[in-house]
């Protein structure tokens, strides 16, 4: 695929050039920008491109860093944003039909952040519409079509965050920030090859970002390593007035007393059960990988009915943050098939089934709280496969290990995880390594992940295509 | 997901009332289910798919089944099913009395590290 060298650079090294005068903020908005038009669109990437809002953005990190302003590491890089993050100058259009007019005058905490943080926001990424929360069955359900996978554009990039994996996969932009409520980054992270983080709930703001299940949503950053995604996270956690959820704690990153090694690894027992054969492979090598710094132990995770919880609690919430386009039936505007239907009945889940989901999910979160407070991070695949073939579809009974064993548990308990890429399987395509950690602990997980990437160097290869 | 979905389930709601033909709670919403209804006066339980109908699809159809045709509202019993094979499920999770829902959820305390 052909694109610009520098975009295939990590944030650290690109910030270096832009301050040697090698490049520029705005030569690298253009050069984001031509790439995502052209082979971002081949990818099904692209929600909109924000030329005037970028252009504008990236002269003033110039004009600034020519008097000496320089707002720090992310100053003059260019990202994109899912399509779900309220930002003026292009729709948000949730990747829905029903609100693709749909135009805010305000920016979402995390696109302002980023924006104080010197950050140009070049581009609105594709999505699954209204982030999957419909049930979604089939692999072409958005408005911009299928999310192609930069390694192989005949399988999927993932999903809810499509576009936001394949642009940072194929090095069209140096990070996204996608958004998770039950998969939806760690997910397309596995799928195109990338890093991508999954913080604490509360730990950024949702202001202005489609609500889907306002007790699951996260943001998150995706990028090509785990420092990159600490330094993007450093610049969007934190308390906002405007989203009650958020907590009152700081976050910076990388963290200075943070130790390197000595770390203690658990894997959850039977994490290879319905997980390809090469997924396998390459968690064992990351897992001698791992032992250079630290220890590895098998655990056992308690039953709980998560996975049970974690679909009731999002349909129902999920049915009830989208009742008006359910009642008037603009909900039948969907392109997914089963979005057109679903719905319907997300809306008639009795509220004792809603409660008693919430009432089992305070004992997930408890179970799981003793669980990671004992370990560092709690190790396994990603996803149980590696991106499926787009003619294949999404049979959402047959892959219980997507989001990996403690995928369900660990949303619905709000916990950090990280994915990063471990080596390739089937068809050549990436598999993931996930790192899950007990709530607040991102420095942690960014540091082990960071550490282990320093051994590794899948995360550096680059699809060609 | 497969097995659970196909089970019994004792909350489903009956909608068939009658030994020899089926009465439904009023003719419009009869019409929605005329996909699952046989179509004669036979045995109700020749027709399984029929019998289990869960509540929540009842309703979802009764509302909304003006919209659907017959493949759409097969597949929307079908997600009823699984909704409520999921709800079963966390039925069988023992609470008492004192265990609270998680309505104003937030990720349990830790420290920062």
């Amino acid at each position: 695929m052909a694109y610009d060298p520098l975009l295939g650079l990590s944030i650290g090294e690109l910030g270096a050039k832009i301050r040697s005068g090698e490049t520029s903020p705005t030569a690298l908005a253009r050069a984001a920008m031509d790439a995502l038009d052209s082979d971002g669109r081949k990818l099904n990437a692209v929600a909109a491109i924000m030329e005037d809002r970028a252009m504008r953005q990236a002269e003033r990190a110039e004009a600034e860093l020519e008097v000496g302003h320089d707002r720090g590491p992310l100053h003059g890089i260019p990202w994109g944003a899912k399509d779900l993050l309220a930002a003026v100058g292009a729709p948000t259009t949730w990747g829905a039909t029903p609100f693709k007019e749909q135009v805010f005058d305000f920016d979402a905490t995390a696109v302002k952040k980023l924006e104080q943080a010197g950050a140009v926001l070049v581009a609105k990424l594709a999505m699954v519409e209204l982030a999957g929360g419909m049930g979604y069955e089939e692999l072409d359900a958005a408005w911009t079509g299928p999310g192609l996978n930069p390694w192989d554009h005949d399988s999927w990039a993932g999903g809810s965050s499509s576009g936001s994996g394949a642009v940072v996969a194929a090095r069209l932009l140096p990070f996204a920030i996608g958004s998770e409520t039950f998969g939806s980054i760690v997910t397309p992270a596995s799928y195109c090859g990338i890093s991508g983080l999954r913080p604490t709930y509360g730990r950024v703001s949702r202001y202005g970002a489609m609500a889907l299940s306002w007790t699951l949503d996260k943001l998150g950053p995706l990028a090509r390593s785990a420092d990159d995604c600490g330094l993007v996270l450093d610049a969007i956690a934190g308390p906002d007035k405007n989203d009650p959820t958020s907590a009152q704690r700081t976050f910076q990153y990388p963290s200075q007393k943070m130790r390197r090694d000595g770390f203690r690894f658990a894997i959850p027992a039977g994490w290879d059960e319905g997980t390809e054969p090469e997924v396998v492979d390459n968690i064992n090598e990351s897992l001698d990988t791992l032992r250079q710094i630290g220890t590895v132990e098998e655990v056992t995770l308690p039953d709980m009915p998560s996975g049970q919880a974690a679909r009731i609690i999002i349909a129902a919430e999920g049915a009830s943050a989208f009742e008006d386009i359910i009642e008037d039936g603009r909900v039948m505007q969907l392109q997914a098939p089963s979005c057109r239907v679903k719905p319907h009945v997300h809306a008639m889940i009795p509220a004792r089934d809603y409660l008693r989901a919430m009432r089992v999910r305070r004992h997930v979160s408890v179970a799981y709280d003793r669980i990671t407070a004992e370990y560092d991070a709690i190790v396994g695949p990603t996803t149980g496969n590696v991106s499926p073939l787009l003619t294949k579809g999404l049979d959402r009974s047959s892959r219980p290990t997507t989001s990996g064993p403690i995928g369900a548990s660990g949303n619905l308990a709000g916990l950090p995880a990280i994915a990063v890429p471990n080596g390739f399987g089937d068809r050549g395509m990436p598999t993931s390594l996930q790192f899950t950690g007990r709530a607040w602990t991102e420095s942690r997980l960014l540091t082990i992940a960071a550490e282990y990437q320093a051994r590794t160097k899948h995360h550096k290869a680059t699809p060609v295509v | 997901m497969t097995t659970m979905i196909q089970k019994q389930r004792t909350s489903t709601a009956k909608i068939t009332t009658a030994s020899t033909s089926w009465r439904l709670p009023d003719t419009a919403t009869a019409r929605r289910f005329q996909y699952f209804m046989p179509s004669n006066s036979g045995n109700a339980s020749d027709t399984p798919d029929a019998q289990d109908i869960p509540a929540m699809a009842t309703a979802a159809l009764a509302r909304f089944g003006d919209r659907l045709d017959a493949q759409q509202t097969e597949l929307l019993i079908k997600t009823a099913r699984q909704l409520e094979s999921a709800a079963e499920d966390l039925r069988e999770w023992e609470l008492s009395n004192g265990d609270e829902p998680d309505t104003s959820f937030k990720a349990i305390e830790g420290q920062d590290s």
